[in-house]
């Protein structure tokens, strides 16, 4: 079977019972269904570690490298956790490492606070971008947990399984985040008014 | 939420949770809470508009378009080349996966395949094989390739496919169903090795270690 654009690849909550099945059809070593399951990540593998990675390549041998993984190692998974928790904390360990790759290539980013704001005249694009720029700024693990909230709609309990640290340490890690962002959310709060209906 | 705790604490802690109060994933008392404030500090409504407007940011879709078919394919090729290796596959015994016993009887099932196979072939060959645990023989010259057929392509089928691309098999099949092959003379090995790989037929294509095949 191959991969196919499948309806539910853009729903970012997904069937947690119907990718069960999908991973246990995995663990009998059913193809289809590794195409399935690999239909329903890919994308979201893709838009969740394109905020880590920059290169297209890279992600695509993260994506490689995790689903390899899922392949591997499906006869691990534990329904005590959903399937995306599992697969997405396989990704962001396989992130953390092309990140030490990629480190000493990478200059310093700017601080959030040192990003202008945009014009009033901004394109939503614009203050998108300006958005991203303040977001690089946070460390990693701050970033995951901003990502996993607001990009991938998971708990605070979900992302400390996937960033493997108490569910205490993910708030603080927000708190942080938000501590950095807060220049950012600030003037977001009036330049996005302006374009938001 | 206790009675000792104050308005701060309690606001403080609401702020606190506002992210996942956002994104729908709080439950029970701390979403209560959390709207019990929202209603109750100013501080905490604007907050928590500024974290929504974020998150409608953060919800957009810039994934570019990949080509999936090329890297399912690509995944595909490097989970068939792991499987069909001995030390991944004793890695995989270690880690004691269920589904190994049922592994082991196909691949017993499709040597024995194999080798009545072999039984059917016409002129027989030298016993100058090899199988993947050993090193190539010293009189092995010409082999170059090894293969695995896929699972229920039959032994006429097997002999149809060496035949078209001129491969003789250099003897039966190793334990795990792998055949070693010699290209005849004056093929072209790169074209016939492209062949074999987009063939369904073929599991895996790979050249034995010191040939100086494709």
């Amino acid at each position: 079977m191959k991969p196919t654009s499948g309806s539910r690849v853009d729903s970012l909550v997904s069937d947690s019972d119907a990718e069960a099945a999908l991973v246990a059809r995995v663990v009998a070593r059913d193809h289809d269904a590794f195409a399935e399951l690999y239909c329903l990540y890919r994308r979201r593998l893709a838009r969740f570690l394109g905020r880590f990675l920059g290169s297209p390549q890279v992600i695509d041998e993260v994506i490689n490298d995790v689903m390899f993984v899922v392949w591997q190692d499906a006869s691990r998974f534990e329904l005590r956790s959903k399937v995306s928790t599992w697969i997405f904390g396989i990704a962001w360990h396989k992130a953390l490492k092309a990140l030490d790759r990629q480190k000493r290539d990478v200059p310093p980013l700017p601080s959030p606070t040192e990003i202008a704001r945009p014009d009033d005249g901004a394109s939503a694009l614009e203050i998108r971008e300006w958005l991203g720029r303040g977001l690089d700024g946070l460390s990693p693990e701050q970033r995951l947990v901003v990502e996993l909230t607001f990009f991938a709609g998971c708990s605070y309990q979900e992302i400390a399984q996937i960033a493997h640290c108490p569910v205490n340490t993910v708030k603080t890690r927000m708190f942080h985040a938000r501590h950095r962002l807060r220049d950012i959310l600030v003037s977001l709060d009036a330049v996005a008014r302006e374009k938001t209906p | 939420m206790t009675s000792t705790e104050t308005a701060n604490d309690l606001e403080r802690r609401a702020l606190e949770l506002l992210p996942w109060y956002v994104n729908g994933t709080l439950e029970g008392d701390e979403r209560e809470l959390v709207g019990r404030q929202v209603l109750a500090s100013l501080t905490c409504r604007k907050e928590l508009e500024r974290l929504r407007r974020l998150h409608q940011l953060m919800q957009r879709d810039d994934a570019e378009a990949v080509a999936t078919d090329r890297e399912f394919d690509r995944l595909m090729s490097r989970i068939r080349a792991s499987e069909a290796s001995p030390q991944s596959a004793a890695a995989v015994g270690r880690r004691g996966f269920p589904w190994m016993p049922y592994a082991l009887a196909a691949s017993v099932a499709a040597s024995v395949s194999a080798l009545l196979w072999w039984g059917t072939l016409g002129p027989s060959v030298p016993h100058t094989y090899e199988t993947l645990t050993n090193p190539a023989p010293a009189d092995a010259a010409g082999v170059r390739l090894r293969i695995l057929f896929a699972a229920g392509v039959t032994g006429a089928e097997q002999r149809e496919l060496l035949d078209s691309h001129g491969l003789t098999a250099v003897g039966p099949p190793a334990e795990d169903g792998v055949v070693t092959l010699a290209f005849s003379k004056d093929a072209d090995r790169a074209v016939i090795v492209a062949a074999l790989k987009g063939d369904p037929r073929i599991q895996f294509v790979t050249s034995p270690p010191g040939s100086d095949g494709p």
